[in-house]
């Protein structure tokens, strides 16, 4: 039975994180689309990040983001332990992103050679996105004047988190290097980071 | 200062500086709105009543970690570079009923072509499913077992064959 999303009950002080994963998985099994729009809205943020992380551009992120979600949704029904549904979710993302990614994006076009793909441009705007909080601004600008390599990783890092701890082997899969030499790189990277952070705070106090 | 181990969570400062840059990259590049949305309505294309049919094979994804940067087919070549091909495969261990749908996925102008064949032979119905398209696309497949798409939407499909005395069989999800 379809519960209209107003009337459902909410936990008291309206934090609908309580709500049991088992519960939510269930009702969405049964037909309950309010109960799917709050999986969608509980774990969106995690996935888009992941297709971010994976340096796909927006339009092959929704994409991605979109045949995720498809596959949850069939899946649904054989989810075993609903405690994991995020994991589980993560994991369907990143197995989709590095699908997109090794297929290249490719098209076979019959008959309209326009329409080969051009090679990877780099995903982000060079134009610093509108920031409310100024210490993010301020991380942006340090951030980018990292290697590209370290921006990759650490931004691998930080978005694809499983239980609390960044999946090395995904990060590694997609950088095409051991699992063993991420802990060293990120620390240098980080470090680096630190470095960038401070100068720009001694750059903006000396500039009188 | 003690080197992070890959598994390790580094120094007490690093989890503090990889949380920020979590809450600045959430903050700088959010889901749009829009792609949340057509997830949310993604709800309305599930398929209740259909076995699942598994990618078993896809000839994009042969020789994976050949790295990021796949090579851009040769313009001018006057050769068309191979068609992509798929295959989903059903199988029943209870009842040994077995279903392979192998697709050719072309692209004609913006849009794809989808040239399919179902085995074991049989009277089938295919029915493909598309966010684009919600009412789905019907064609019967021939006394060969073969069926033709036209102008199908890139992004993400699944077949749907029915066959008479059959459950309905449904492939995975894939992005065409």
């Amino acid at each position: 039975m379809m519960i209209p999303e107003d009337q459902r009950r909410r936990p008291p002080g309206g934090d609908i994180r309580a709500e049991d994963l088992a519960q939510l998985v269930g009702n969405a099994v049964r037909g309950d689309q309010a109960a799917w729009n709050e999986i969608v809205g509980r774990f969106g943020a995690r996935v888009w990040a992941i297709c971010r992380a994976y340096r796909l551009r927006s339009a092959d992120a929704a994409d991605v983001f979109q045949q995720t979600w498809l596959r949850v949704l069939q899946n649904l029904d054989s989810v075993r332990e609903p405690d994991s549904l995020g994991a589980w979710i993560a994991t369907t993302c990143r197995h989709e992103a590095l699908a997109a990614i090794r297929r290249g994006k490719r098209v076979q076009p019959v008959g309209d050679p326009r329409l080969l793909d051009v090679a990877a441009e780099p995903i982000e705007d060079p134009e610093p996105p509108i920031l409310v909080a100024d210490r993010n601004a301020e991380l942006w600008q340090a951030f980018h004047r990292l290697s590209e390599r370290c921006q990759e990783l650490l931004r691998l890092l930080v978005v694809d988190v499983e239980d609390g701890r960044p999946s090395y082997e995904f990060a590694a899969a997609v950088l095409g290097v051991p699992v063993g030499s991420l802990g060293p790189t990120r620390g240098r990277c980080l470090d680096r980071l630190r470095r960038y952070l401070t100068e720009g705070i001694d750059g903006a106090a000396g500039a009188s | 200062m003690t080197e992070a181990s890959h598994t390790g969570s580094g120094t007490p400062d690093d989890g503090l500086l990889l949380a920020r840059l979590r809450d600045m990259f959430r903050e700088a590049d959010p889901p749009p709105a829009a792609v949340v949305e057509l997830a949310r309505q993604s709800f309305t294309l599930r398929n209740l009543d259909a076995e699942l049919a598994a990618l078993v094979e896809d000839s994009d994804q042969a020789g994976g970690g050949q790295g990021r940067h796949r090579a851009v087919a040769v313009r001018g070549s006057g050769i068309p570079p191979e068609p992509r091909q798929l295959t989903f495969q059903f199988f029943d261990p209870r009842t040994r009923d077995e279903l392979l749908i192998a697709i050719q996925v072309e692209a004609v102008g913006v849009r794809r072509r989808l040239t399919g064949h179902v085995a074991p032979q049989g009277p089938a119905e295919i029915e493909m499913r598309q966010p684009a398209v919600p009412e789905g696309r019907r064609v019967e497949v021939d006394r060969l077992g073969r069926f033709v798409i036209e102008d199908a939407f890139p992004g993400p499909a699944s077949i749907t064959c029915r066959r008479e005395g059959a459950p309905a069989v449904a492939t995975q999800w894939t992005l065409i």
